[in-house]
């Protein structure tokens, strides 16, 4: 699957991927595994503290 | 030195739960105290002053953007290298410094024994800990970590057969169909998931991957997703992301890669968009990439949802299909690209 219809060349972005584009900063966006960066937004604190009292 | 965490082995025993699986050759950036805003953040653990720098320029602006006054943090690097753990947890350590990020803690661990970088103390990882985390978070309900990050991505390849073994009639049933028909199919099988969180069969499998095809319909899915529902969305598009033949993974390895996003696990989403055929260029797949590799807080997108919806309801017409024809509208390549561009942001 791709995102050509064949007649009309590259199609234009959908509503929704506009949306989440607009929130996206301009940015190269690397696939590399070595250029990954895994963020863990609001991580459960709570683990984070220590289990023991 | 006032750490929240109660031990350096705490901290340890409780990164593979925080991530969802358990780093190796990593560098981890988390927040201590109160108040959040910064985020845990992984990454391969860099080797050289370039990868360190290159590391930095990725970090700067998220945690420019997400540190509050007072933001504090540990450094933890996971490797049997602490040569390169000195360089890399001071390198980081003094551009977070730059940010008004200040560092309390810089620990290394081979996977056996931790020492703490700033203060020399040194201790032993125990089972004993490791199984307490376990068992507090198996009560929580929360699932266990992968046993490394490879296995969190080879989690998401299963049986791919079945489905595309019935993938030429279900494409042969929805040409018989509509694409607006099609969509509010698909939208009622997601409400069925929503009410029963039943696996999908092989041919409802098919068909819901064929509609994913029509972008309206993925976008009214996607539309749908919310952190209200999102245990459930997650659980659908990951069961169709480890069953789509190649021909069809694009939309479910996006949609999970969403979703894992707007659940702040960007491990997961990252694995998500791996299963993106690379020779399929697909626009919602390099969004949710870049909203990763920017670190983007997931809590930005429910106000742009709310946004999204009342101007959808005013008329939009992505959200009107159009009359048959429908071929159209599907996103089928007159021929097959040959190479991934790079992404149009």
């Amino acid at each position: 699957m791709s995102e050509y219809d064949g007649t009309t060349g590259p199609r234009q972005l959908s509503v929704t991927e506009r949306q989440l584009r607009r929130l996206v900063v301009a940015a190269a966006c690397a696939f590399h595994p070595r250029k990954r960066i895994d963020v863990i937004h609001e991580p459960d604190v709570v683990l984070l503290r220590g289990v023991s009292e | 030195m006032n750490l929240v965490v109660k031990s350096q082995d705490e901290l340890l025993a409780a990164l593979p739960h925080v991530l969802g699986f358990k780093p190796e050759e990593s560098i981890v950036v988390v927040p201590f105290g109160p108040g959040g805003g910064l985020p845990v953040v992984r990454a391969d653990l860099p080797t050289s002053a370039t990868e360190r720098d290159a590391l930095w320029a990725e970090l700067r602006g998220p945690f420019s953007r997400h540190a509050h006054p007072d933001a504090r943090i540990g450094i933890v690097c996971i490797t049997a290298d602490r040569h390169n753990t000195e360089l890399a947890s001071q390198h980081m350590s003094d551009h977070l410094e730059t940010v008004e990020v200040t560092t309390d803690l810089r620990l290394w661990s081979d996977g056996e024994h931790w020492r703490d970088l700033n203060t020399g103390a040194t201790g032993r990882q125990t089972q004993e800990t490791v199984d307490k985390l376990a068992v507090k978070t198996v009560l929580t309900g929360v699932a266990q970590p992968a046993a490394s990050r490879a296995s969190l991505a080879e989690s998401l390849v299963g049986d791919r057969q079945p489905i595309a073994d019935v993938l030429d009639t279900a494409r042969a049933a929805s040409m018989t169909s509509t694409p607006s028909a099609e969509r509010d199919w698909a939208l009622g099988r997601l409400e069925q998931f929503h009410t029963d969180g039943v696996r999908l069969c092989d041919l409802d499998g098919a068909r819901m991957l064929v509609a994913l095809e029509t972008i309206s319909t993925r976008d009214a899915l996607w539309q749908d997703m919310s952190t209200q529902n999102l245990a459930a969305h997650a659980a659908l598009w990951t069961d169709l992301t480890r069953r789509a033949p190649d021909e069809v993974r694009a939309a479910p390895a996006s949609m999970l890669g969403f979703a894992s996003w707007l659940g702040g696990n960007g491990a997961k989403a990252w694995c998500a968009l791996d299963q993106v055929p690379t020779d399929q260029p697909y626009t919602m797949a390099d969004l949710v990439a870049s909203a990763l590799q920017n670190a983007l807080h997931p809590r930005e997108w429910e106000p742009n949802q709310t946004r999204l919806r009342e101007v959808a309801n005013e008329l939009d017409e992505s959200f009107v299909p159009k009359p048959p024809s429908h071929h159209d509208q599907r996103d089928v390549p007159a021929s097959q690209p040959t190479d991934r561009p790079p992404p149009g942001l």
